[in-house]
């Protein structure tokens, strides 16, 4: 389920603030896992299903992905584009990116000024293969946004594409669905959380959970010069401890940690350094709202090569199972 | 308990930013010491009311304290550290820290190569995260009792007196006017205040401002004061700093100018000399925070002046704080009657 539910997620087309594609393919794969299914005023596509305690738990992940928004057209029909979240310049140059409608384009970058290691977002334009500025405006709209077109591809148990950051947390959150949980299960895919976490504020406040746990990818240390990180792939699903948005309070992470030894789940204790997460805007939501996080490992994290290992999504539906039935 | 006690205890207490428990326990005993309502909201905040009657007034002083977490453990027993909120990695080198584990608080120095071992491109320069170590005295054993994600604290000492009044301890900022407002809560038990006085010490001021964001939105209070510290200057800083006796009235863009008003009446009331502060939105504070919640709230900001903030050294004046519960109390017995409510309306 995990494995077919992340073939068809990656494959939608979901930048932030314009996640119709992606939430209609949620809608249909979450559709029969639930009683309930509702798009709120900002995009957040929620999944309800009730249960019997009388309490409310939310998982909530992101399902939005970075992308290039179009600036401008030129003459010769060459896109300019602004960064929609946190687009590096330099890993874009030479990509291949695609629009709402499938319309395929090349990022390339003005090689007269710079090196391509010195670029930035100026510099880079989308080639659609228009010639002039009518023939490409005829295909786009200034405000159309392009995703990095990158096929998920499997090797053994990794798994290798574009928005895996946050398709996977989003595929894990689908799995949730078929779990037993006696509380009000509310299942939000968030909206804009690469521009700001912006949607999960609002979907919280909406329900008023008295616990709330996202879904998100974390950075790894396990590869040539990272920067410093305990955190590696295939060693099970984080548990996050603090980003740059929340440090998880003692009583959510002791919560967690309790579920993932009484369920023998092995899991990382995760101290990220920079970046945030939909936990923090959580969790100071309303009179506030206790809020954790499972991050799943992923190295290369804003890139088309986003790398994940499955044993960890796995890993983190296994530890939900047994958040899930605690009593709150 | 008199004041320095209170400070005592509280700046001994761990509450680094996110994990306020150790803090928030000292904080609701002494609230529980003056026999008054006293309760935790779902933020982790801890609250204290006097009066029952009137308007209602919250006081917010943050309980949190700058800290950090472990981010690895080395294999040879040395862990690495991680800012969690406010730390200068450029003042730790050689400090005392406390590592509280699993199994309790572990005392540990922090380290980092000296200047005489440092050559080239390491010639002797500040200190940053990579470059320190946390030291246990432990060796490879020391993975097995310090876990990444454990909070590290500065280490607790006694407040040394200074003279002229002058005090120096960990985390004065901003347990020294928490400990100020605990203090003022225990006279008002003796001599009611004509207002619903309610403390809030509240969590995560140096980091994400969730205490002023939640408490607000909860009590709905109809004017708010946070109380907070400044910067006093060493000698010669006399930029956006202020002498370390003289509490300040903030009057940023985000305050309520007739808030403002009442603190400045209430301070001329009380005898007590201050300065006037500014900003444009008194952001690095709760009352920036507050404001904004819950339809907009009327709010105030009082200072103290501290000297060097972020330290385990930082210097607050006795005076100082006698000035601050003057000035609030003054305040508070001021709030008699309706006219508080035409002082909050805007005169244009």
């Amino acid at each position: 389920m995990l494995e077919t539910n992340l073939k068809l997620l990656t494959a939608a087309y979901g930048p932030s603030g314009r996640e119709e594609r992606v939430r209609t393919m949620l809608t249909r794969l979450a559709e029969p896992l639930c009683k309930e299914l509702r798009t709120d005023a900002l995009g957040n596509l929620i999944a309800f299903r009730p249960g019997s305690s009388g309490k409310k738990l939310m998982l909530c992940a992101h399902m939005d992905q970075i992308g290039l928004m179009v600036t401008d057209i030129d003459e010769k029909g060459f896109l300019r584009v602004a960064r929609v979240g946190g687009v590096n310049p330099v890993l874009a140059i030479a990509r291949r990116v695609a629009f709402a409608n499938g319309l395929l384009g090349t990022v390339y970058f003005d090689a007269r000024k710079k090196k391509p290691g010195e670029a930035q977002v100026e510099d880079l334009f989308i080639d659609i293969g228009a010639q002039g500025r009518e023939e490409a405006a005829a295909q786009v709209s200034i405000g159309d946004v392009a995703v990095f077109y990158s096929p998920l591809t499997l090797q053994g148990s990794r798994a290798t594409g574009g928005a895996l950051d946050n398709r996977v947390g989003c595929a894990v959150a689908l799995s949730a669905l078929t779990l037993p949980c006696p509380h009000d299960l509310y299942v939000v895919f968030s909206a804009q959380e690469e521009v700001g976490t912006r949607g999960a504020g609002p979907a919280a406040y909406g329900i008023g959970p008295d616990l709330a746990i996202a879904l998100d990818v974390t950075p790894t240390g396990d590869c040539p010069k990272a920067p410093r990180s305990v955190i590696a792939l295939g060693k099970g699903p984080a548990l996050k401890l603090l980003d740059g948005s929340v440090v998880v309070s003692a009583p959510v992470r002791r919560r967690m940690e309790e579920a993932a030894a009484a369920a023998g789940i092995p899991y990382q204790r995760e101290v990220l350094t920079a970046g945030g997460t939909d936990t923090g805007v959580i969790s100071r939501t309303g009179g506030g709202i206790p809020a954790g996080c499972i991050s799943i490992p992923c190295r290369y994290i804003h890139s088309p090569v986003e790398t994940c290992d499955l044993k960890d999504a796995e890993g983190a539906v296994k530890w939900l199972g047994a958040i899930l039935e605690e009593e709150l | 308990m008199d004041r320095l006690e209170r400070i005592r205890r509280l700046s001994a207490a761990p509450g680094v930013t996110g994990l306020e428990e150790g803090v928030a326990a000292e904080v609701l005993r002494q609230l529980q010491g003056l026999g008054i309502r006293a309760w935790q909201d779902k933020a982790g905040s801890v609250f204290g009311q006097v009066g029952e009657e009137g308007p209602l007034v919250l006081l917010m002083a943050h309980m949190d304290e700058i800290g950090m977490a472990i981010q690895a453990v080395e294999e040879n027993g040395m862990a690495r550290l991680w800012k969690v909120a406010g730390v200068d990695p450029r003042v730790l080198a050689g400090s005392r820290l406390l590592i509280h584990t699993k199994d309790g608080p572990l005392p540990a120095v922090a380290g980092a190569l000296p200047p005489h071992l440092q050559r080239g491109e390491e010639a002797p320069r500040a200190y940053a995260w990579e470059d320190l170590l946390l030291d246990t005295g432990l060796g490879p054993a020391a993975k097995e009792r310090v876990q990444v994600g454990d909070v590290v604290t500065l280490y607790p000492h006694a407040p040394l007196a200074l003279l002229d009044g002058r005090l120096s301890c960990k985390t004065l900022d901003d347990r020294g006017p928490l400990g100020a407002l605990l203090d003022l809560l225990a006279r008002l038990c003796q001599n009611p205040a004509p207002c619903r006085a309610v403390l809030c010490a509240s969590v995560q001021e140096e980091k994400t401002g969730a205490g002023g964001l939640t408490a607000p939105r909860q009590l709905r209070p109809d004017v708010a004061i946070a109380v907070d510290v400044c910067h006093s200057g060493p000698p010669e800083t006399e930029f956006r700093t202020h002498p370390l006796d003289t509490i300040v009235i903030n009057r940023s863009l985000c305050l309520h100018p007739g808030v403002v008003n009442l603190l400045e009446t209430a301070a001329k009331k009380a005898g007590v000399e201050y300065e006037l502060g500014a900003g444009m939105t008194a952001s690095g504070t709760d009352a920036f925070h507050i404001a904004p919640q819950a339809g907009g709230i009327a709010t105030g900001l009082l200072e103290v002046p501290l000297r060097y903030m972020h330290t385990s050294a930082e210097v607050i004046s006795a005076r100082a704080l006698d000035d601050l519960e003057k000035v609030l109390e003054a305040f508070l017995r001021g709030l008699a009657g309706e006219s508080w409510k035409e002082a909050l309306c805007w005169k244009d």
